[in-house]
């Protein structure tokens, strides 16, 4: 039982935390309500009409793409503290992989991902 | 590290780049289909010169044995009948062609990951860039919202697959401290885990793993109760991905649910072997009594495939006594009746746009091939000789009375006897309604060659099965 002991602590804490954060807002914090709290954003612009709207799927394939370069800096990472032991062979892999991605990338701005209009 | 035990692997990743470039390249698109056809077929050959350098990489988690390369060989016939009847259908339906057979590789490639997979976690690696592709595939008629809502519930419910399916991986790794199937063999028998208990009180955890396995893999076989996303989804997705989905995707999940159950869990047999053959009562049944009563001829071949997976299950809940090459056999069989019946599927999808059971009528007038050929192949998915069907049942039902199934051996048959009328329903639309319309059909000389070919491998099973006895029964040993 004893490897499992990181991860019930981890466990408990990440239980506790949330919970911590909810009870000591709502012991710390002032109850004064006004209409501007019910307002989606406090500051900035009001809102106007309806919030139910179509908006730009634009928005989803710019992050798309840049969730695979988000992947490969990822990746990237343990790669190079690592890449002295690790010799030519992971060099070249790691090559194929960015290759791969690029290609893909390639892939998205011919087909227009990366146009606006 | 030998990286020649991945050319296949590397042939398809090479495959599906190209078709890309083809893409922007070629003005026919037909030359991005043959891309796709060539590619699989190069990795296909590529398959032929691993057989001498057996061998484990990662360590202990990608292996090359014939059962591998038999699934493999399978998966990549699968995957190019599927490219060759799409052909006239993408163009039909005015679905991108590279998208379209890119992603195909890239699904056929995740199969090929799976069955090579003696590790929980590269099986899991393996299934989802197999479902992730094939969310896609199901997703590709823009203009049908029936697509659209088979690519969602295929999505939702893969997610949910994947949650269960991790769960159990991980109640497993828990209880024995690692995800490697022999390792995790060797601790069940010997009783020393992660967890230094008995043998005893790791039983309870171990069978919610193998519990939650199981149930992972169910949903990607549809097996009852976890089918209710497959009719949807089959009558929505493109036809021929219908068809990839039904052999590749289930071949995949039985692949891989045979070896971990046989290999990883083989001591626990006598707990899991009864939930299995439960599943395969529940699919059996439900999924021919649900097939009378459709008028769609694709959501009858979805309720015929669970009860297909159903037959199948029998034979997984029987493996570790009678071995698995009654699976095997009946995999291989099912393949070539289901893709043919699809090629004709695809056929009469191509000439009315609809895939009604009423659009068989008087086929037998206007491609009487076609409609003898269907007939074949429903009558080898009834189970009657001298068909390839008849002999995959034949060994799964000997391999249930050999182990003391018998009330699972009588469900066959008599499910075999309910699946019947809708078979031959169609077969009456074919023979002996007469035409509803005039209509010429046009016949692309590929469906003539996949259904010929069908045809002839479905009687070559059934009239002369030794040939194909003895190399099933090669690959029907795992390495360890």
């Amino acid at each position: 039982m004893y490897e499992f002991n990181g991860i019930v602590i981890f466990f408990i804490l990440g239980l506790l935390m949330p919970i911590g954060a909810l009870i000591g807002a709502y012991i710390l914090a002032p109850t004064k309500s006004s209409p501007q709290k019910y307002l989606t954003y406090e500051c900035g612009l009001d809102t106007r009409g309806e919030t139910w709207v179509q908006f730009k799927i634009c928005y989803f394939l710019y992050a798309l793409v840049f969730l695979v370069f988000d992947v490969e800096t990822i990746f990237l990472y343990p790669w190079a503290v690592t890449f002295q032991q690790l010799g030519t062979f992971a060099f070249v892999e790691m090559f194929i992989f960015i290759a791969i991605l690029i290609i893909g990338f390639v892939y998205a701005w011919k087909e227009g991902a990366l146009e606006w209009f | 590290m030998n990286v020649g035990i991945f050319t296949p692997e590397i042939v398809m990743v090479i495959t599906l780049i190209v078709i890309l470039g083809v893409k922007y390249l070629a003005k026919n698109q037909f030359t991005v289909g043959l891309t796709a056809v060539v590619g699989l077929i190069t990795a296909g050959v590529s398959l032929a010169y691993l057989t001498d350098d057996l061998g484990m990489i990662w360590g202990h988690s990608f292996v090359v044995d014939s059962y591998s390369i038999f699934f493999k060989a399978l998966l990549i016939g699968v995957a190019v009948v599927v490219s060759v009847i799409s052909f006239k259908y993408v163009e039909e339906k005015k679905i991108k062609p590279g998208e379209f057979y890119s992603l195909l590789v890239a699904s056929t490639l995740g199969m090929l990951v799976m069955v090579s997979s003696y590790s929980l976690v590269s099986i899991y690696i393996g299934l989802e860039l197999m479902s992730i592709s094939a969310y896609i595939l199901i997703g590709m008629l823009q203009e049908d919202k029936r697509s659209t809502e088979a690519a969602l519930k295929y999505l939702l419910i893969g997610a949910l697959t994947s949650a269960l399916l991790l769960f159990g991986v991980s109640l497993l790794y828990g209880v024995t401290g690692t995800t490697n199937l022999i390792q995790i063999a060797e601790v069940v028998s010997s009783g020393q885990g992660a967890l230094t208990a008995t043998a005893a009180s790791m039983t309870p955890l171990l069978m919610m793993g193998v519990v939650f396995v199981l149930a992972g893999f169910g949903f990607k076989v549809a097996a009852v109760p976890f089918h209710m996303w497959a009719p949807d989804t089959y009558e929505g997705a493109p036809t021929s991905i219908t068809a990839f989905l039904i052999t590749g995707s289930e071949a995949a999940a039985f692949a891989a649910l045979l070896r971990v159950f046989n290999v990883g869990l083989s001591e626990l047999a006598e707990t899991w072997s009864l939930l299995i053959a439960i599943l395969a009562l529940l699919s059996m049944t439900l999924g021919n009594i649900g097939a009378l009563t459709q008028t769609n001829v694709k959501r009858m071949m979805a309720y015929s495939a669970i009860a297909q997976a159903g037959y199948v299950l029998v034979g997984v809940a029987v493996a570790t006594q009678s071995g698995i090459f009654p699976v095997l056999y009946y995999l291989l069989a099912y393949a070539f009746m289901t893709l043919g019946c699809f090629a004709v599927i695809i056929l009469l999808s191509n000439n009315f746009d609809s895939e009604e059971l009423d659009d068989f009528r008087g086929l037998s007038e206007k491609a009487p091939m076609f409609a003898a050929a269907m007939t074949l192949f429903f009558l080898s998915l009834v189970g009657i000789p001298p068909t390839g069907g008849f002999l995959g049942k034949f060994f799964i039902f000997k391999a249930a009375i050999g182990s003391n199934y018998l009330w699972l051996a009588l469900a066959m048959a008599i499910n075999s006897v309910i699946s019947l009328p809708y078979y031959y329903g169609v077969v009456k639309n074919m023979y002996l309604e007469s035409p509803t319309n005039n209509m010429k059909l046009t016949i692309p000389s590929e469906l003539k060659f996949v259904v010929g070919f069908s045809a002839i491998a479905i009687l070559g099973l059934g009239i002369i099965p030794e040939k194909f006895i003895n190399l099933i029964q090669l690959a029907a040993n795992f390495v360890f």
